[in-house]
């Protein structure tokens, strides 16, 4: 059986590259080579051709990524866009001609086997670079409709958030990129591993990994394996290093799982084996003239080549961190652990410990002492931050890849809704803001002195202050008055908390899903829910406790900008950064240097906006004043049903929400805290438009609309027309 | 007045093979003209296009329902002058409710605009033909009308 959609793989040849891939033609080489490869056939790139064309994804890819500059986009967005590409092929249909024949030769020449399905793809690993991971495989699939399900999913794969932040290297094109699929026999060996014919750290060795079992563990690196290194020229073992064998890769039904198990103590290969595997890379590497990186399997002695391909290098730039970001169920459970029972009390107890130091000191010299401390602080728990809370919001992630995989939903992101309606800190605090709101409220015609004499009054009240000096970016010359800050608070504490009437249809999405989750892998859904919950609460509150390290920060630099405005008065109107102030405090003559503002309006000339485009966020469509918050005393501003414009929502700027009608984030993704809180309180909320604040002023009247991602300036135009 | 069959035939083909056409409506000073994505219902009565309820082609409809449509096969080459066609459309514009089968033909024709035809800021509407007017090698003017 071959044709133009379906190739068995033992046929393959070098002309044939582009049709099926660099990943199955190199198994049709295998073959000629006299080595034994599993069972299987190719599906060719007309066959993704052909479904990507009846479903009309093409045109909808080209929609989704025309969204923005590819440049302009955030990893969050990249991530965003290729969430909702993963939807189009989940939801697509298989075209009935392509099922049969799919189905067929599962029939013919896998003869219903269990199958092993991964991606070939037409540019992978062959521009020196390494994109392990770039794509999607999936092993042990025995059922006809999960494996139909599983080639879209390799399909959509081809648009994973990783290949389009490598899009340049791999040459992704919504025209011409495809993804031609391998599916094989699977073959269950006793003993599995890879082999590198030259040890990517030192090219006079040869390198073999292997461990019990299937190699699965090992190469997702869950599982430690048993290392040889030989001398590249000779063969000779140079050290063979066992590692404890007590957890292995098994099957279940229609996938597998790593179970702790004890094994033998034995090394998983003896010299004989050794040997052999050394002999094959070597020989490999001859034939396809470079060292290669080989995936095998061994079942009562027979050596079966999985894959085979030549050695690659690491990208050491920022994408590596962010590839490094996925994680699996087990070291999400283990890092949300470690978050609340260590990062989050520590942050907690930072920040406590710098409150109660004093803030002003005698001489500058000790004050700059003291605000070095407290930048030492957050500098470490920001660091902190970066290397365990972010990686640890992938669980929000892998939670919405499951549910869209299992539920199918029209909208990409309604997993976010199972995970919501959480008590969240800046709730929390909104509602301590509603408190206030009501004292006031109810005291109108009583001074303000009398008013903050009340102990609980007083103690919300600095609260609030605190907490209003934390942002960073929003450093003020001047405090602000305390009667300005009552009318803010009585303005915000009016409007209505979160809506909650939701509540019961929330509650049978989630059993719902609960239901399907339990029906499909025979597992309990709810280390997983509980993931995703977690890290998306965590997204805020690892936020908030930040926060309070930094607002400790702002304190102690406020006190240095006042005694530096005092002694270079030129400076006042302008920011200064902390290593400027803690310069300018220790050295006697040493004007702080400014700083520029993240804002820079251009609205000059006949240039404007009338629509900008970015990420619906939050849907709704609102219509009303904007007011483009840059600093702190922009806050003041808002009124309410006004439209929020600003860089990014700050947690601690989240008190404003409930006042306003819509949100306009210059930062993208819908799991921004901006976006998250949108979604919370049901406010239209468009996010990655860079250029807002370019192109809207405080007073313009705008319209966001939350469903399409659009902002529309009303005030805003060349000629009436 | 026209009636010929292959006139008809002729513009039926381009309003199927066509995506966009430029829609001109009527503004407080000037025409606005606007690229849009349209769809034509089987017996081209009615021509249907999608629009966000903030822009001025829908502003401009609320005030004045007339609108006319270009639909060109034009390439961008020299040889346009004599081969593309050109088929301008003068009608009445109305909102369509998105249910209607006419509304799913428009989807049909474009899929890829699935999510901005739901989206509730997004109206659908139709252009009841009057006339048609298809101008074929440079200067040949034929027109066909429904009244």
């Amino acid at each position: 059986m071959s044709n133009k959609y379906i190739m068995p793989l033992k046929s393959l040849q070098e002309v044939d590259r582009k049709l099926c891939g660099n990943k199955a033609v190199c198994l049709g080489m295998l073959n000629r080579l006299g080595y034994t490869i599993p069972e299987g056939f190719c599906l060719t790139r007309n066959a993704y051709d052909l479904f990507v064309a009846e479903n009309q994804i093409q045109s909808r890819i080209s929609v989704e990524l025309g969204r923005k500059k590819f440049e302009d986009m955030r990893w969050e967005e990249l991530w965003d866009a290729s969430l909702r590409i993963r939807n189009f092929f989940i939801r697509g249909s298989m075209p009935e001609a392509l099922k049969r024949l799919i189905l067929n030769g599962v029939s013919e020449i896998v003869h219903y086997r269990s199958l092993a399905v991964r991606s070939s793809s037409l540019m992978e690993d062959s521009s020196g670079h390494s994109f392990a991971g770039l794509h999607e495989s999936y092993i042990n699939i025995s059922d006809p409709e999960k494996l139909l399900e599983v080639i879209q999913k390799v399909w959509a794969s081809l648009w994973s958030d990783a290949a389009l932040l490598y899009r340049q290297e791999i040459g992704l094109d919504v025209q011409t990129s495809a993804m031609p699929v391998v599916i094989q026999e699977m073959i269950f060996g006793d003993v599995s591993g890879i082999a590198f014919s030259e040890n990517p750290n030192q090219k006079t060795e040869a390198v073999i990994e292997s461990v019990y079992g299937l190699n699965k563990g090992l190469v997702d690196g869950d599982i430690e394996p048993d290392r040889t290194i030989l001398d590249r020229t000779t063969g000779q073992i140079k050290s063979h290093v066992i590692a404890k064998h007590d957890r292995i890769v098994l099957c279940t039904d229609n996938s597998v799982a790593i179970k702790n198990q004890p094994l033998s103590d034995e090394a998983t290969l003896n010299k004989e084996k050794i040997r052999v595997i050394y002999s094959c890379m070597r020989h490999l590497e001859q034939a396809f003239k470079a060292p290669q990186d080989i995936e095998w399997t061994m079942k009562r002695d027979q050596l079966t080549l999985l894959q085979t391909r030549p050695i690659t290098t690491g990208e050491k730039d920022e994408r590596g961190w962010y590839l490094s970001l996925t994680r699996t169920l087990p070291n999400l459970i283990e890092l949300g652990e470690r978050i609340e029972n260590n990062v989050l009390p520590g942050m907690n107890e930072a920040a406590r410990k710098l409150e109660a130091q004093p803030v002003v000191h005698e001489s500058d010299q000790k004050l700059a002492e003291s605000i070095r401390d407290r930048k030492d602080v957050l500098d470490y728990w920001h660091q902190v931050y970066w290397e365990e809370c972010i990686p640890f919001a992938h669980g929000v992630r892998l939670f919405g890849q499951v549910y869209n995989d299992l539920m199918k939903p029209e909208d990409p992101f309604e997993f976010v809704d199972l995970i919501a309606n959480q008590p969240f800190k800046s709730l929390e605090r909104n509602e301590r803001l509603q408190r206030l709101g009501r004292f006031i409220a109810e005291h109108q015609a009583i001074e303000i002195e009398a008013i903050l004499s009340d102990q609980q009054f007083a103690k919300d009240f600095k609260q609030f202050k605190v907490e209003l000096h934390s942002i960073q970016s929003f450093q003020s010359e001047e405090e602000l008055s305390e009667k300005e800050l009552l009318a803010l608070i009585q303005r915000i504490s009016v409007q209505p908390t979160a809506e909650t009437n939701a509540l019961q249809q929330h509650r049978e999405k989630i059993q719902r899903f609960m239901t399907a989750f339990y029906n499909h892998y025979s597992e309990d859904p709810q280390p997983l829910l509980e993931v995703a919950r977690k890290s998306y609460r965590f997204r805020d509150d690892d936020n908030i406790y930040l926060g309070k390290i930094e607002a400790q920060l702002n304190l102690a630099l406020s006190e240095g900008r006042r005694r530096l405005i005092v002694k270079y008065p030129e400076m006042e109107g302008k920011s200064f950064n902390a290593e400027e102030t803690i310069k300018s405090l220790k050295q006697q003559n040493h004007c702080p240097k400014p700083s520029e503002g993240f804002i820079q309006k251009i609205i000059s000339g006949t240039v404007s906006a009338r629509q900008l485009r970015g990420q619906p966020a939050g849907k709704g469509l609102a219509q009303g004043r904007a007011v483009v918050v840059n600093c702190y005393d922009d806050m003041l501003k808002v009124e309410q049903n006004d439209i929020l414009v600003c860089d990014a929502i700050d947690p601690t700027m989240t008190f404003l929400i409930p006042l306003v009608r819509g949100i306009v984030e210059q930062r993208g993704g819908m799991l921004i805290h901006g976006a998250i809180i949108a979604r919370e309180y049901g406010i239209a909320c468009v996010t990655g438009i860079p250029l807002a604040s370019q192109f809207i002023q405080t007073g313009d009247r705008i319209t966001v609309d939350g469903y399409l991602g659009i902002v529309t300036n009303h005030s805003r135009s060349i000629n009436e027309v | 007045m026209h009636n010929d069959d292959a006139l008809f035939k002729k513009i039926q083909e381009l309003l199927a093979i066509r995506r966009f056409g430029v829609l001109a409506t009527q503004g407080d000073v000037y025409p606005y003209p606007t690229l849009v994505a349209f769809s034509a219902d089987d017996d081209s009565r009615h021509l249907l296009f999608c629009t966000s309820i903030n822009t001025r082609k829908y502003q401009n409809l609320s005030s004045h329902h007339q609108a006319s449509m270009l639909i060109t096969s034009e390439t961008n080459s020299p040889a346009d002058l004599e081969n593309a066609e050109a088929l301008t459309v003068l009608g009445t514009c109305s909102e369509l409710n998105k249910e209607r089968p006419q509304a799913v033909a428009f989807i049909n024709k474009h899929p890829y605009l699935q999510e901005f035809f739901q989206s509730p800021s997004t109206k659908i509407i139709s252009i009841k033909v009057k006339k048609y007017i298809l101008v074929t090698h440079f200067q040949t003017v034929m027109e066909y009308s429904f009244e």
